[in-house]
C-alpha cells in the first residue's frame, strides 16, 4: 500500500544522505504497512488484534527514537 | 566522447572535486574566486572584481559573501586614499589552509585547460544539491531546539 | 491498552506534523508541507481510534471513518515525494 511506497522513498533518502533519521522513518512506515495489513487480514476477534497494536506502537516509538536520536546528534556537533 | 571520459576523471583530482562540491556553488563564485586568486595579495573592491570576473554587481555581492563564508576569501576595509567615499570593503584571496590553496590552484589550471569538464561537474553538483535539499530540510525539521540564527 | 497505544500514536503524529509545519515555514520546501499533511491525517486516524475505544460502545467500529484520513495523508505524502523527484 501507500505505506510501503513511502517506506521505500525514505529508504532511498537514507541511502543517499546517510542520515539515520530516514532509516528510522523507513522502518516506521514499513511497520505501519504491516499494521494495516494486519488490520485488513485479521477479523475483529480480539486475541490476534493485540499484536497488531504492538506493531503500530512499534512504528511510532521508532519515530520518537528517530527524533531523539536526531537531536542528540545535532547537539554533539 | 566515451573515450574522453576516463581521461577527464583522472584529471579531476579529489581535492578539486571536493572544492567544487563543498565550497563553490555557482559559476559567479567560480569566476570571482579565480579572479581573486590571480590577483593574490591585492585587495579588490566589489566593483573592481565585478569588472575583472565579468560578473554583474548584484551577483558578485552574493558570490563574495558565499566565498567568505566558506573560508576562501577574506574581507577587509581599507580607505581609498583621498576619497570621500565610506570605507569600501576590499576582498583578498585567503584560503583557510594550504591544501585548500593547492586545490584552488589546481582548479584554476584545470579551468583554463578544460573548462567544460569543470562546468559539467558543477551542474551535476547543482542537481545533486537540489535533490538533497528537500531531504535535508525534512531531517532538519525534527531538530527541536534551533540554536542557530532562526529561532 | 489499545487506548494508550492510539493516544501515544496520536500525540506523536501531532508532534511530527507541528515540527514539519515549522520546518516548512522556515524553508518553504514543499515536501515538508505534504509530509505534515500526512502526519495530520495519521493523527486524526489515531485520535478517532482512541475515541472509538474509549467513548463508543464495542458494536461501533469507526475503522472506516478514520482510515480514509490516514489513507489521504499517505497519498498526499506519496504525491509530495514523487514531485520531489522531478
Amino acid at each position: 500500500m501507500a505505506c510501503v511506497v513511502i517506506a521505500l522513498f525514505f529508504f532511498q533518502y537514507w541511502r543517499t544522505s546517510r542520515d539515520r533519521l530516514f532509516a528510522f522513518f523507513a522502518v516506521s512506515f514499513a511497520a505501519m504497512a504491516v499494521d494495516w495489513l494486519g488490520h485488513a487480514l485479521i477479523a475483529p476477534a480480539d486475541p490476534l488484534r493485540a499484536e497488531v497494536y504492538a506493531v503500530r506502537l512499534f512504528a511510532f516509538v521508532v519515530i520518537i527514537v528517530a527524533i531523539i536520536d536526531k537531536n542528540r546528534q545535532s547537539r554533539r556537533r | 566522447m566515451v573515450s574522453d571520459e576516463p581521461a577527464e576523471r583522472e584529471v579531476l583530482t579529489d581535492d578539486v572535486r571536493a572544492l567544487l562540491r563543498e565550497r563553490i556553488e555557482s559559476y559567479e563564485e567560480l569566476e570571482t574566486l579565480l579572479a581573486l586568486e590571480r590577483l593574490r595579495g591585492a585587495g579588490k573592491t566589489a566593483d573592481e572584481l565585478s569588472a575583472a570576473a565579468h560578473v554583474g554587481a548584484p551577483l558578485i555581492e552574493r558570490a563574495l559573501r558565499s566565498l567568505e563564508a566558506r573560508a576562501l576569501i577574506e574581507r577587509g576595509a581599507s580607505p581609498a586614499a583621498g576619497s570621500a567615499r565610506e570605507l569600501e570593503p576590499r576582498y583578498f584571496y585567503a584560503p583557510a589552509s594550504s591544501e585548500l590553496d593547492g586545490a584552488v590552484r589546481a582548479l584554476a589550471k584545470l579551468y583554463a585547460e578544460q573548462p567544460i569538464a569543470i562546468i559539467k561537474l558543477m551542474s551535476e553538483n547543482a542537481i545533486q544539491r537540489v535533490r538533497t535539499g528537500a531531504a535535508r530540510a525534512f531531517a532538519d525539521a525534527f531538530i527541536l531546539r534551533k540554536d542557530k540564527n532562526n529561532g | 491498552m489499545a487506548e494508550a497505544v492510539y493516544a501515544l500514536c496520536g500525540v506523536t503524529s501531532i508532534l511530527c506534523a507541528i515540527l514539519l509545519l515549522r520546518g516548512w515555514r522556515n524553508t518553504r520546501a514543499p515536501l515538508l508541507f505534504w509530509a505534515s499533511l500526512c502526519f495530520i491525517g495519521l493523527a486524526i486516524d489515531n485520535i478517532i481510534a482512541f475515541i472509538d475505544f474509549v467513548l463508543t460502545p464495542p458494536e461501533v467500529d469507526l475503522f472506516w471513518y478514520r482510515t480514509p484520513f490516514a489513507l489521504a495523508g499517505m497519498l498526499v505524502l506519496v504525491y509530495g515525494l514523487i514531485r520531489e523527484t522531478r
